[in-house]
């Protein structure tokens, strides 16, 4: 009887010891775990500098190097801050994207801390300060908005006619003392409907993203100097040259064509030339489609718009000009941008 | 002549192609304010469409409506059928025009 009870005395001592032991074992974990957060929370933040002209349109390669230090520094867990300060110049492109991509990182990586400061430029901080960056980034107190020379950044999911027509009035409001009527600047209403169609029915792929990721971004810029309002509109999507229908040469082509692109050299920029130009490149494969970009090149043509560019993956088309380009950093999804002026009436 | 206008009989804001790309699409006009007025039209009647008033035109809205009604019922009777009223664009009706003729029924490239 008595060894029995010593038994299990010493059984329970053992137990007891055991639990002791997990305990200060799970103690010690949680330490360095919390030291481990903490070292990241505390490290000093990786500085990401934006280039004096910032801009995807008049500056490509040093902009897009900035995004895509800004996407990988992110993507290693690091701690970001945005160093805006350089900015001498800013274009609504650039904004854009710069929205675009902060969204991105923050849905990818939630634990994400990205910081970041004010361009000295007044001109640039206030562009900045209207379209809600500094709402997105912890950032010094920067105030309140004065003017009324920006549209607030507008994003949607599919063709959102009252969003369309509030920009075609923002239009209005500022370009009507130059002669435009509150009836006219139907380019512009009917530009962003095939923007926001294009990006709901192509953008993504047929299957690609489910809708509630096929998202646009848009902003309007009102500038009273060149008395113009410059547009930009975004999707991060699959890309033009990616949805548009290609022949069996062009698919056989394209094989060849991921091999030359890792050498640096793809047909991006013809595959966007020809969706402008309507040359039968519907995904849909239906010959009734298709007639929303050759649209908006029409209307540069006939300039009704002016300035238009189209940059999507590797492919850069300054419409103006007649210029493409194939651009050896990727872009990732399609950018359109044009400038609406009171000579366009 | 009967007259439809899209400002006042539909939408001022009128959208893009199908139901699904959104509100005020040209589906939605074709089937439920286009084709009723356009079968109640008795022989040799023709019916005025009013184009004005509205913020613009997608090419997808035009096409879907006009073209899409001339792939239901042939591009000839559709043709003889309407009339459009554009003061504001007259572009507007050589486009639809064109969508109409060149409407190609389901046919795949």
């Amino acid at each position: 009887m008595k060894k029995r009870l010593r038994d299990e005395r010493h059984k329970n001592l053992a137990h007891r010891r055991w639990k002791r032991e997990k305990r200060a074992r799970l103690r010690k974990k949680g330490r360095s775990l919390r030291r481990h957060h903490y070292r990241v929370w505390a490290a000093d933040p990786e500085t990401i500098v934006a280039p004096s002209v910032f801009s995807i349109t008049q500056n490509y390669e040093e902009t897009l190097t900035f995004f895509n230090s800004l996407v990988g520094t992110v993507s290693l867990g690091k701690k970001v801050r945005i160093n805006l300060k350089p900015v001498e110049k800013i274009t609504p492109d650039a904004i854009l994207y710069l929205l675009s991509r902060i969204d991105y990182l923050f849905s990818s990586f939630p634990q994400v801390r990205i910081q970041g400061n004010r361009p000295d430029n007044l001109e640039c901080h206030e562009l900045l300060q209207r379209s809600g960056y500094y709402r997105k980034v912890y950032a010094q107190r920067v105030g309140e908005y004065q003017h009324d020379h920006v549209l607030e950044v507008l994003s949607g999911k599919k063709t959102e006619t009252k969003k369309a027509e509030s920009v075609r009035q923002f239009a209005v409001k500022h370009l009507k003392k130059g002669g435009l009527q509150s009836a006219r600047g139907q380019e512009i209403y009917a530009t962003l409907i095939e923007c926001m169609t294009n990006t709901h029915n192509h953008a993504y792929g047929i299957d690609g993203e489910e809708d509630s990721g096929r998202r646009w971004w848009l902003i309007a810029v009102y500038s009273p100097l060149s008395k113009n309002i410059s547009f930009a509109f975004l999707d991060n999507g699959v890309g033009i040259p990616a949805t548009v229908r290609k022949t069996l040469s062009e698919s056989l082509q394209e094989t060849l064509m991921d091999f030359l692109a890792a050498v640096g050299l793809s047909s991006d920029e013809d595959f966007v030339t020809s969706a402008l130009k309507g040359e039968f490149r519907t995904q849909t494969e239906l010959a009734w489609r298709g007639k929303g970009l050759p649209k908006i090149y029409s209307f540069q043509k006939q300039n009704r718009i002016e300035n238009l560019f189209v940059v999507s993956q590797n492919g850069f088309v300054d419409c103006s000009k007649d210029l493409s380009l194939r651009k050896s950093r990727k872009f990732e999804g399609t950018l359109l941008t044009w400038d609406f002026t009171e000579g366009s009436l | 002549m009967k007259k439809i206008s899209i400002k006042d009989d539909f939408s001022s804001t009128p959208g893009a192609r199908y139901y699904t790309d959104g509100e005020f699409s040209g589906q939605e006009f074709r089937d439920e304010k286009l084709e009723p007025k356009f079968l109640g039209l008795s022989d040799g009647e023709k019916l005025l469409v009013d184009l004005d008033g509205t913020s613009g035109y997608a090419t997808s809205f035009l096409e879907e409506a006009f073209g899409g009604l001339a792939r239901k019922h042939g591009s000839k009777i559709v043709l003889s059928a309407l009339n459009f009223l554009s003061n504001e664009d007259p572009s507007l009706i050589q486009e639809i025009e064109s969508y109409i003729r060149n409407c190609k029924t389901g046919k795949k490239l």
